[in-house]
């Protein structure tokens, strides 16, 4: 009787575990810095529809010893093309803001997610849709002109927001 | 004595184990009612037309530059990763009634794939709107705004990042972080219920 007590008590206690929170997976990206300059790596943007907006997102390796700053941005598919930020507010409220110092550290990688800085696309021209690609000029101060074409791609296919 | 003693232990285990799986309701909404309009035009009204299965709930607006898609993804992932979603409901509330007609959520639902079976996206009057948003819980403000031209201006909105899972009675049971939950905590969820 001892016994059966005991494992009672042991299968609530595990069953009771499997009942609460479990932590949120984070990825690991493995990623190396050029030699020298500005690269972009892993560039996205979600899905979007005309007149709306939508948001790119990149890793920026900066492989110079010198920190650069993002002048300008612009796109073809969209009237107004700025750098936010994603924030979080008291009372688990989110918020988003023009990011205010575009500053990419030498020899360090900038990561832009969900959830953080991002590149905003606002007054699309036309929809986005999974499998378009998208024109992405950046003006660094120090690295120039970099010009990229982006893939959309679901939000479904990337994970949640960590 | 002593068999006492065990079965009385043992009742007070499987009434602990009972408290700590089961999920009390957080509220009820079910003498509460708000008439809304869904994708298609069709007038819904919650939580009457919800009620008799259990209701995954999130809230956005479309203009919502980032994690607004991400609240959106997560109720889809929700219902492809669920082995039976059986008649589990998947709603979309949207906070910004001004901009989200009936015609933008469906724009937004389609760019997403979510223009069908069992997604539902909802909009109102804005005042109906404020109310639900108040009995739920998501606070919305202003963040900041650019005029565009005379007549047109360009706002974005500080939000609440929220998911809600409700039963087939009308009662909130659990309240997520709507973008960083992962499906598969609300699906375990749902299957307790």
């Amino acid at each position: 009787m001892k016994l059966a007590s005991f494992t009672i008590l042991i299968t609530a206690f595990l069953i009771a575990i499997s009942c609460s929170g479990e932590p949120i997976d984070t990825p690991s990206v493995e990623i190396t810095l050029p030699d020298n300059g500005i690269e972009i790596a892993d560039a996205w943007a979600r899905p979007g529809r005309i007149n709306g907006v939508s948001a790119i997102y990149m890793n920026v390796l900066n492989g110079s010893a010198e920190t650069d700053t993002l002048l300008s941005l612009s796109s073809s598919v969209a009237g107004l093309v700025e750098l936010h930020e994603t924030y979080e507010l008291e009372d688990d409220m989110m918020g988003m803001r023009e990011a205010e110092e575009p500053l990419f550290p030498g020899r360090a990688v900038v990561t832009m997610k969900p959830g953080g800085l991002h590149v905003m696309l606002m007054q699309l021209h036309e929809a986005l849709n999974v499998g378009d690609e998208v024109e992405l000029t950046l003006n660094f101060a120090i690295a120039g002109e970099l010009r990229l074409t982006v893939p959309v791609q679901s939000a479904l296919t990337t994970s949640s927001r960590t | 004595m002593k068999f006492y003693l065990q079965s009385l232990f043992i009742t007070l285990a499987l009434a602990g184990l009972f408290i700590s799986c089961s999920s009390p309701a957080l509220d009820d909404y079910s003498n509460v009612r708000f008439e809304l309009v869904d994708q298609n035009g069709v007038t819904m009204v919650f939580p009457d037309d919800f009620q008799g299965a259990p209701v995954v709930m999130g809230f956005i607006y479309t203009h919502c530059p980032d994690i607004c898609s991400f609240i959106t993804a997560n109720l889809s992932k929700v219902y492809e990763e669920m082995s039976d979603p059986g008649d589990t409901q998947f709603v979309m509330v949207t906070f910004d009634p001004n901009r989200d007609t009936p015609e933008v959520l469906k724009g937004y639902a389609n760019a997403f794939d979510m223009d069908r079976e069992p997604f539902q996206f909802l909009t109102g009057d804005p005042e109906v709107i404020d109310e639900l948003m108040i009995r739920v819980g998501v606070r919305i403000q202003e963040s900041f705004s650019r005029d565009i031209d005379e007549n047109d201006r360009m706002y974005f909105l500080s939000h609440s990042d929220k998911i809600l899972l409700i039963d087939s009675r009308s009662r909130l049971i659990f309240d997520y972080g709507g973008s960083m939950t992962p499906p598969h905590i609300i699906i375990e969820d749902l299957e307790k219920l």
